[in-house]
């Protein structure tokens, strides 16, 4: 099997999807073209009178047909042939489109008159297509053998060597009146006209090839760039992380008594001191999560169970949210429990992680509902509480990297603001996105709440059985 | 009384363990270095180690550990670590990390002596 793929494009994806993808193309165009030649004929015939003989409606019926065929059998097949260099793969079917297309249109040419047949302009169309998918010197022979045969066919003509099939109705005069030069001139001109739009077009093709797989490179750069930075941005919060460490060490030493008892004056500003540290090494474990993420491309996806992850969270919640006199709620309103497709350490922390701000910013006696629904193939977690609710104009905001809406007292409530950023991060991951809403669906007046929802892609494929949630907290 | 061996490069960190150990009455001994600890654990075989995974140079503390089990050095040992499983750095007992359990740092005193009192009751037994 020749190759005819250039060695540049071997491994190249976008080159191989460009390729099937235009192959698509080619095929919806020629049902366009069947249908047209079909219209071309009816009108022809009924409307403008162009008195087509016996033999040419024959010949023009029988390649309509056959276009239809072989692009039929083309669609079919179209699916079943792949993209290794070495077989028989999507542009030796690109090839093998074009010569049954320069065949079909070489005799449907023949058979509307050749030198005077309006249908040759298709020619230039064709090699258009061609040269934008071909290796050059394939278009540059095939477009020579065209130009060889159509010229041969002129010229058995002009001598009256073989049969001419004029559209009568279209010539006022009879058309054979033109003399050898003019045949030569036209010949040429179309040669000419043919062999430069295969140059411009085949260089253009390439070279915009080119550009393109310039850019994908330098993207995979700046993706290398940005993993360094993450690695640099690890190994500094790291080195931050130490000596932050040792101190509510020591600071744990002094308020468990180990080095005896101290004064509640001193006590109260250890636990101030205690409380800082560990907003710092909060914010600081958030930023290496996230730097992870970033760094790691790679997601352990699986299908997953939603309620059983849902469940795990409402346990490991559960105790801080009944300590706080907080109820969690739980309604599953979907008909089936589809399965996800979702990296289960992930996921389960981009929900846990708004459950908690759901419990965090809440006061108490207040409501955390977690409802699921589906809406379009997709899976919706609302989680909604009766908090203190996101200022309309910063609902946006919260999804930035260590921001921190503005009716969150400074140093009364811990809290890095990069939870939601992680969020977001994890949802593009998986396909998905965070919605923010607030008033929440729950909320009231003074209470106003939030609401978040979690879009994820759900799968055909059904859960076993639908967990029963089990809500300890609910008071 | 219990004999445990606290390797870690950071001062700080062997004083703060070292008093909440010896508060319940465990003896110490410490070392800055993998290799002071080589020596220390060769000369007092202590009945537990405690390791920081981070010394002079980043993962000292796994290869240390690694040629301790090949010295056959059966001694418990407990990791320190800074990062934990919440980040997602997931360490797995086995033969990359051939340690029997893990404290992340900071480290909260009550965790640090149920840890080494579970390791230690499980020698015993």
């Amino acid at each position: 099997m020749i190759t005819l793929v250039p060695a540049w494009a071997h491994h190249y994806d976008e080159f191989w999807a460009a390729i099937r993808r235009r192959n698509l193309w080619f095929i919806k165009l020629r049902y366009f073209a069947v249908i047209s030649l079909l219209a071309f004929l009816l009108i022809g015939q009924y409307l403008l009178d162009f008195q087509f003989s016996e033999t040419q409606l024959t010949a023009i019926l029988i390649i309509d047909f056959s276009i239809l065929l072989y692009n039929l059998i083309i669609h079919r097949t179209r699916k079943y042939i792949g993209i290794t260099p070495g077989q028989f793969n999507a542009m030796h079917l690109s090839l093998a489109q074009m010569f049954l297309d320069l065949a079909s249109l070489i005799i449907l040419v023949y058979f509307t008159g050749t030198i005077y047949s309006p249908l040759y302009m298709f020619f230039i169309f064709q090699f258009v297509i061609g040269s934008l998918i071909l290796l050059g010197y394939l278009v540059y022979t095939v477009a020579v053998i065209l130009i060889l045969l159509y010229s041969a066919l002129v010229i058995l003509q002009h001598y009256s060597l073989i049969e001419s099939h004029y559209i009568s109705g279209l010539y006022i005069t009879h058309p054979e009146t033109h003399n050898l030069t003019y045949v030569i001139l036209y010949l040429i001109v179309f040669s000419a006209m043919m062999l430069v739009t295969v140059y411009l077009t085949n260089t253009i093709a390439r070279r915009l090839y080119k550009r393109e797989q310039q850019l994908r490179e330098t993207l995979n750069q700046l993706n290398e760039a940005e993993m360094q930075k993450q690695k640099y941005i690890m190994g500094v919060v790291h080195e931050i992380k130490t000596p932050i460490a040792a101190v509510q060490s020591f600071l744990d030493l002094i308020l468990q008594n180990f080095l005896g008892p101290v004064s509640e004056q001193v006590e109260d500003k250890v636990k101030k001191a205690r409380r800082r540290t560990e907003e710092s090494i909060e914010m600081i474990n958030d930023i290496l999560r996230i730097s992870k993420l970033k760094m790691l491309n790679l997601t352990d996806m699986e299908e997953l169970d939603i309620t059983e992850s849902i469940q795990s969270i409402i346990d490991k919640v559960s105790e801080n949210a009944l300590s706080r006199k907080i109820s969690i709620k739980y309604n599953d309103n979907r008909e089936t429990n589809n399965l996800i497709k979702a990296d289960k350490v992930l996921i389960e922390l981009a929900i846990s992680n708004i459950v908690n701000n759901a419990i965090k910013y809440n006061t108490e006696n207040g409501i955390v509902e977690i409802s699921l629904y589906n809406k379009d193939k997709e899976l919706v977690i609302e989680i909604s509480d009766n908090g203190i609710g996101i200022p309309k104009n910063e609902q946006q905001s919260v999804f930035l990297q260590f921001y921190r809406a503005s009716n969150i007292k400074r140093g009364k409530l811990e809290g890095s603001g990069l939870g939601l950023s992680l969020v977001k991060e994890i949802l593009e991951r998986h396909k998905g996105r965070v919605e923010v809403d607030s008033p929440s669906i729950i909320g009231t007046a003074d209470r106003p709440g939030t609401s978040f929802r979690i879009i994820l892609p759900s799968t055909e494929k059904r859960a076993r059985r639908r967990r029963k949630i089990k809500i300890i907290s609910e008071i | 009384m219990s004999l445990i061996a606290i390797i870690d490069d950071d001062p700080d960190i062997i004083e703060a363990t070292s008093l909440v150990l010896k508060s319940r009455g465990f003896s110490v001994c410490t070392a800055s270095n993998p290799d002071e600890g080589y020596k220390i654990i060769k000369e007092n075989n202590p009945d537990l180690i405690i390791l920081d995974v981070m010394m002079d140079e980043p993962d000292d503390g796994f290869f240390m550990a690694q040629k301790l089990r090949r010295d056959k050095v059966k001694t418990p040992i407990l990791m320190y670590t800074s990062v934990s499983k919440t980040i997602g750095f997931e360490y797995g007992q086995g033969e990359m990390v051939p340690v029997d359990d893990f404290v992340e740092k900071p480290i909260s005193p009550e965790e640090l002596i149920e840890k080494v009192k579970l390791l230690l009751k499980k020698v015993e037994a």
